[in-house]
C-alpha cells in the first residue's frame, strides 16, 4: 500500500498540472480487433474506430524540443497476438507447452482484477494517456486504472528491484523515437487475451514515434528465449483522440462473475517461473 | 398473454458476427457456441465497471417468467460508443441477443440489446446509430 501511495503522490507531482479536462462521449465504438486497419503501419493505422477523424497536422514538439508524445491514444485491441503476427509464434519447447496446457476456464488471473501486465494492457481496446517530461514518462492505462512511470534521463535498469506485474521500465530517445526497455517482470500475466505466454525473463522493447499531429507509430519487441526462440516483433499505429478523456475504471465494483463464484481465481504463482 | 413477455428462445448453433471485449477471457465464464436470444422487459440496468448488467424478465415457452440478468461492456466503453444508461430504462421491451454462462442459470454475456423499432439501444459489438 505504501508503495502504490508513493507512486500515486509521485504522479500528483509530475504531472498534476498536465491534466486537460477534455470532453467525452464521443462516437467511436472502443471495439476492434487484430487485423483491422492493419497493412502499413499495422493494426489501428488510418481513421480511428467509429469513422473518427484525427487531427492532422505536422507531429508536435514539446517546449525543450522533443516530440510529444502527450494526450489520450486510442490503441487498437489486440487479444490475439499470434494473429496478429500473421503467422504462429515461434515457441520453445517450453513455451509452447505453457500455451497447449493454457485453460482461461481454469482462472485468467485478469478475471480476478489481478493486473494484465504491461504487454496485455498495451493491447487493451481502452485508451491510455501519455505523458511526458524532459526527465520522465507515465503511462495512464484506463483499464483498471492502472498507471506507470519511469525515467528517460537514460539510467540503466536497477537489478535490485522486485520483480512486478508490469515490470521495471527505463526510456531514452534514439533520435525522434522514443525507446522504452522494460524487464524484470514477475511471470504471472500473460502477453494478450488468448493467454499468450511469457515468463520472467521477457524483455519489452517499444518505440514510440510522434508520425504526424494525429499518430504514433508504436512498435513493441517481445524477446524471451525461454519461450520464443527468436524476438516477436510488432508494429500498431495509436490515434490521438483530444475529444476522450481517461475515465475512471474499477475492475472490482462490479465484477459480478468472480463476486458469484462464477470465475475461478487462478494459480497464477505456478506459471510463468517454472 | 401479457405482450410484455414475448418469450425465450435459446439457439445452440455456432455463435457468430463480432468477438466481446472483456475484461477478462470471456472462454472463463462464457460458451460461445451457446448463444441465445430472449425477449421480455428490463426490470434494472446496473452500469459499473468493470461489467455494466442488464436484468430482464423473459417468458418462457410454457408461460412462466424467468428472470435473467447478462452482462455487458463496461460503461466507460459503451459511453465512448455513444450509449448511456439513460439509453433504456425500466419497463422498456427489449431484444437481447447474447451467449450463455458456463456455470450459472439465465446468465448470459451480451452482444446487442434492441428496443421494439429494431434500434440497438446497447452492445458490446457496435457503436449507438
Amino acid at each position: 500500500m505504501k508503495y502504490r501511495l508513493m507512486l500515486a503522490g509521485a504522479v500528483c507531482l509530475a504531472f498534476g498540472s498536465w491534466i486537460v479536462a477534455q470532453p467525452q462521449d464521443a462516437p467511436g465504438a472502443a471495439k476492434g480487433g487484430p487485423g483491422k486497419g492493419a497493412g502499413k503501419g499495422g493494426p489501428g493505422a488510418g481513421k480511428g474506430r467509429g469513422g473518427f477523424q484525427p487531427p492532422e497536422g505536422p507531429a508536435p514538439k514539446t517546449p525543450w524540443g522533443v516530440l510529444d508524445l502527450n494526450g489520450v491514444w486510442q490503441r487498437p485491441y489486440v487479444p490475439d497476438i499470434e494473429r496478429a503476427n500473421g503467422g504462429p509464434l515461434p515457441y520453445t519447447e517450453w513455451g509452447k507447452k505453457q500455451f497447449d496446457t493454457y485453460n482461461a476456464e481454469e482462472g485468467d488471473y485478469t478475471g480476478s482484477c489481478l493486473p494484465f501486465g504491461h504487454s496485455r494492457a498495451m493491447g487493451s481496446p481502452d485508451p491510455i494517456q501519455i505523458m511526458l517530461t524532459p526527465t520522465s514518462m507515465a503511462f495512464l492505462y484506463e483499464q483498471n486504472s492502472w498507471f506507470k512511470v519511469f525515467p528517460i534521463d537514460g539510467r540503466a535498469h536497477n537489478p535490485k528491484k522486485v520483480p512486478t506485474w508490469f515490470g521495471d521500465s527505463v526510456g531514452h530517445w534514439e533520435g525522434d523515437t522514443m525507446v522504452v526497455d522494460t524487464t524484470n517482470f514477475n511471470g504471472f500475466t500473460r502477453l494478450d487475451t488468448n493467454g499468450h505466454p511469457h515468463s520472467n525473463q521477457l524483455h519489452m522493447i517499444e518505440k514510440f514515434t510522434r508520425t504526424d499531429l494525429g499518430h504514433i507509430a508504436y512498435q513493441v519487441t517481445y524477446d524471451d528465449p525461454k519461450t520464443y526462440t527468436k524476438p516477436v516483433v510488432q508494429n500498431r499505429t495509436f490515434t490521438l483522440r483530444p475529444d476522450w478523456e481517461i475515465q475512471e475504471y474499477s475492475c472490482e465494483e462490479n465484477n459480478k462473475g468472480l463476486i458469484e463464484g462464477r470465475i475461478k481465481v487462478p494459480d497464477y504463482e505456478n506459471t510463468g517461473r517454472k | 398473454m401479457n405482450k410484455r413477455f414475448i418469450g425465450l428462445t435459446i439457439s445452440l448453433a455456432l455463435a457468430g458476427g463480432t468477438s466481446l471485449w472483456a475484461h477478462h477471457s470471456l472462454a472463463a465464464e462464457f460458451d460461445q457456441k451457446k448463444p441465445v436470444s430472449l425477449t421480455g422487459t428490463l426490470t434494472k440496468l446496473d452500469w459499473r465497471n468493470p461489467h455494466a448488467w442488464i436484468y430482464m424478465d423473459v417468458k418462457n415457452a410454457s408461460g412462466a417468467v424467468e428472470k435473467w440478468e447478462c452482462e455487458l461492456g463496461s460503461p466507460n466503453a459503451m459511453t465512448r460508443a455513444g450509449f448511456t444508461q439513460d439509453s433504456v430504462k425500466v419497463g422498456d421491451e427489449l431484444v437481447l441477443d447474447g451467449i450463455l454462462s458456463k456455470k450459472g442459470t439465465n446468465i448470459c454475456s451480451t452482444r446487442t440489446v434492441k428496443g421494439k423499432d429494431g434500434r440497438t439501444v446497447l452492445s458490446q459489438t457496435e457503436g449507438a446509430k
